[in-house]
């Protein structure tokens, strides 16, 4: 089967992103986004979550080795998940990708005031690309327990869209093989499979039994 | 005037339509989703394109991809909700499991755990009053017992070692094991037993070709006629014998099904009876009423109430909403030194019942998929963890190496009978703007304060489903702990007992509004002991389909009386291809 559904692609998977919705206004509450405030630069946004993807699926990038976690193989980065997650959060309304840009930043550099030096020495525009694994963890924590309901949203949805992007198909709609389905041994998809082994004790129905 | 309205077409609407147009009524189906009528060509295996709940096509939104689903308020916020709007409802993902209930669910029920269920909150019949109308659904759709792929055979066997005996039978009397009882054709030909294209095509093929893609919607075999294809989602099953009920019944009339049509008010009579809906035109937008002489809501356990408390109709007892169960689900993921084939065959072909407890089950996912649900598992997860358990969220090299080989891991899904609960509820959403059709919903279910005799049963059921992975062979098991899921959504209009904690009577028809039933999940009394909903709905389904035209056509039941006419009989067959469908 071709991979021809970039139409589609377009869109990857958001755990009810409608939800996020709110996330651009709880932002705001917090200071960490201007109403009328010119959108995020392109770099600022992609290196933010491609540092979330990579946090999520590490791999033989950039953003892996600057955090501290990486491996020799292909991960999210390389199965185009900062791009996913973008165009995803996009769809969640209006200014959700610059408000989830602004929050991870913010609370990156709740976590480590040093953060943004450290960008610069590494190149990186976004201060939460710069952030060791473990301190990219404690911003997940940290949303995970603040008291605005819309950043706990975002803190439990973000990892698993992430996930998805990165183990499907999404960065191999132009060709090549999935970085996911080379993860996890996944033969691909199929019409049908030589999977079928039978019926237990040779059973093919079950009886009534008046209860 | 139409006969009857019916709001949905999902796993219970499907029903009742097809039920009342082979007794000559004049029904019309409104569909708010897209209706699918070229799955080869409309639907692909890739999990981008269907399982996204914003754009795939398996979507809770508009037919229009390019327009924003719809939203929900949810609490709390981290809650998952998997429905599915279009033809087929929430069958076109679900995994067809067909188990009926557990007996002691029912009222009157003598057998052993009579008091272990929730017996405050039985269904207002006795569980023999059903079987009647399970046997007619498992025929019509029909049920089979399902064939073992890789993953069933190391469910068995850990169950076996485990020391459950294994059921022989339909119905739930002791803890046990079993194949399931599937809502899918059992592979005859070379169907599950060949990788090739040309082996997963009809004629040659016929049946389950154990392509692992149930969540992506059926359509396999290749070229099979639409009433011929595997899983008997609705749309495979009760949909083309609704449109085709002239053919196949004496005295049947087809019915109308329009699809991207939202019905935004139930509209009552002077008197206060149902009279008929207003929905909105899928292709100009504008409203139209239609007025009939019944109304059947089947828009699923979240839309349905949604509607009903939109439309301001009577909630004298509080109770319109309010009940929901889920099933509390969770899952263990078992990594198992050898292969599984977790990723292939149907989603489901193996469960475990614990009457009194709930059920598991085994499942099986394609790689995104059980990816994105280590992910979001609990981020601060309780509990001991030991050499060789995790719980919780999953994420880094952790989540690459769980994930190394997809088809050495084993899934078993825990299914909570839990407890009916007025706290956890569907209402109307307070923070979010409404959308085009009304005020959205709001589900209330919380992730931990569920009631003790709740939490008691799934704890009991984790461990059920760690020891059967361990006397499998698990090397390593992992608890998700997740988030809220609402999967399995029933009982927000509940039927009952007594009128002070139900909406509905034992027939399905609303207490409150003479001429409006409900046919879907959300007319459950209850979680049902624990086993997966869809069939219980629909024999339910049949059932009110009976009491309708019984009571308002004058008509006589049939389902003790007659013979059901099967989907896959030839005249649907023939009628499905002359009409294109």
């Amino acid at each position: 089967m071709t991979l021809s559904r970039r139409a589609f692609v377009g869109r990857a998977a958001l755990l009810a992103a409608a939800a996020l919705a709110p996330l651009p206004r709880a932002a705001a509450r917090a200071g960490l986004v201007t109403a009328g405030a010119q959108a995020a630069p392109d770099a600022l946004v992609l290196e933010t979550l491609d540092g979330v993807v990579a946090y999520v699926v590490p791999g033989d990038d950039r953003y892996s080795t600057a955090q501290g976690v990486s491996r020799a193989q292909p991960g999210g980065v390389a199965a185009r998940g900062g791009e996913g997650l973008r165009v995803t959060l996009a769809v969640a309304g209006p200014g959700t990708v610059d408000a989830t840009v602004a929050v991870l930043n913010g609370v990156a550099r709740a976590v480590d005031p040093g953060v943004d030096a450290r960008a610069a020495t590494l190149g990186f525009a976004a201060p939460f690309a710069a952030l060791p694994f473990a301190a990219k963890a404690d911003v997940f924590a940290r949303l995970s327990r603040s008291a605005e309901d819309a950043f706990r949203r975002l803190g439990a949805i973000l990892p698993a869209i992430a996930a998805f992007v990165s183990y499907s198909e999404y960065g191999a709609f132009e060709g090549g093989e999935p970085v996911g389905w080379q993860l996890t041994g996944y033969e691909g998809v199929a019409d049908g499979r030589d999977e079928l082994r039978g019926y237990y004790g040779g059973r093919r129905r079950a009886r009534a039994k008046r209860a | 005037m139409r006969d009857v309205i019916v709001v949905g077409a999902g796993g219970g609407g499907a029903v009742v339509a097809k039920e009342l147009a082979a007794r000559g009524l004049d029904v019309l189906v409104l569909e708010a989703g897209p209706r699918f009528a070229d799955p080869e060509h409309d639907w692909t295996h890739f999990s981008q394109d269907a399982t996204n709940p914003i754009t795939g096509y398996f979507r809770w939104g508009p037919a229009d991809r390019s327009q924003p689903p719809y939203a929900r308020e949810l609490n709390p916020s981290t809650t998952v909700v998997q429905q599915v709007a279009g033809v087929g409802g929430t069958t076109l993902h679900y995994s067809a499991n067909c188990p009926r209930a557990m007996p002691g669910a029912f009222q009157g029920y003598r057998g052993r755990h009579r008091d272990a269920h929730d017996t405050r909150h039985l269904f207002p019949l006795a569980y023999r009053d059903l079987i009647p109308y399970y046997e007619w659904v498992e025929h019509t759709l029909p049920v089979q017992t399902a064939a073992m792929g890789t993953k069933e055979e190391v469910f068995f066997r850990g169950a076996r070692r485990a020391g459950l005996p294994v059921n022989r039978f339909k119905d739930i009397t002791r803890d046990s094991f079993r194949p399931q009882e599937n809502a899918i054709l059992q592979p005859a030909g070379t169907a599950g037993r060949s990788g090739e294209r040309a082996g997963a095509t009809f004629p040659r093929a016929r049946g389950c070709t154990f392509c692992g893609h149930c969540l992506e919607g059926c359509f396999e075999p290749l070229g099979a006629p639409r009433n011929l294809k595997a899983k008997r989602s609705t749309d495979n099953s009760y949909i083309p014998m609704a449109l085709t009920a002239d053919r196949w019944q004496r005295g049947g009339r087809a019915a109308e099904l329009i699809a991207g049509a939202f019905v935004e008010r139930v509209e009552l009579s002077s008197s206060g009876a149902a009279a008929g809906v207003t929905w909105r035109h899928p292709a100009g937008g504008e409203l139209v009423a239609e007025p009939a002489r019944v109304v059947v809501l089947a828009a699923g356990a979240i839309e349905s109430p949604r509607l009903w408390l939109n439309s301001g109709l009577p909630n004298p007892n509080g109770w319109v909403g309010r009940g929901l169960t889920n099933h509390f689900e969770d899952l263990a993921l078992g990594l198992m030194p050898f292969e599984t084939g977790f990723s292939k065959g149907p989603t489901s072909a193996a469960r475990a019942d614990f009457p009194g407890r709930g059920s598991v089950q085994n499942a099986g996912l394609p790689p995104a998929d059980i990816a994105a649900l280590l992910a979001a598992g609990n981020p601060a997860p309780r509990g001991s963890t030991r050499r060789g358990r995790s719980r919780g969220r999953v994420v880094g090299r952790d989540l690459i190496r769980l994930l190394t080989s997809v088809d050495r891991l084993m899934g078993v899904v825990v299914l909570t009978d839990d407890d009916v609960d007025p706290r956890n509820r569907v209402s109307l959403a307070r923070g979010l703007p409404p959308d085009a059709h009304g005020r959205v919903p709001r589900i209330d279910i919380p992730a931990r304060g569920r009631t003790a005799r709740s939490i008691r049963n799934r704890r009991f059921l984790l461990r059920q489903a760690a020891e059967i992975l361990e006397r499998a062979g698990a090397v390593a098991i992992h608890v998700n702990d997740g988030p809220p899921i609402l999967g399995h959504i029933h009982s927000t209009l509940r039927m009952g007992q007594r009128a002070g904690d139900s909406v509905l009577d034992r027939h399905g028809e609303a207490r409150f509004v003479e001429r409006l039933f409900v046919a879907d999940n959300s007319a459950l009394a209850n979680a049902l002991g624990g086993p997966n909903p869809t069939l219980t709905t629909q024999a339910l389904a049949t059932r009110v389909a009976e009491r309708v035209l019984g009571r308002y056509f004058d008509g006589e039941p049939w389902v003790t009386r007659e013979t059901p006419t099967s989907s896959l009989d030839d005249r649907v067959t023939l009628a499905v291809q002359e009409r294109g469908l």
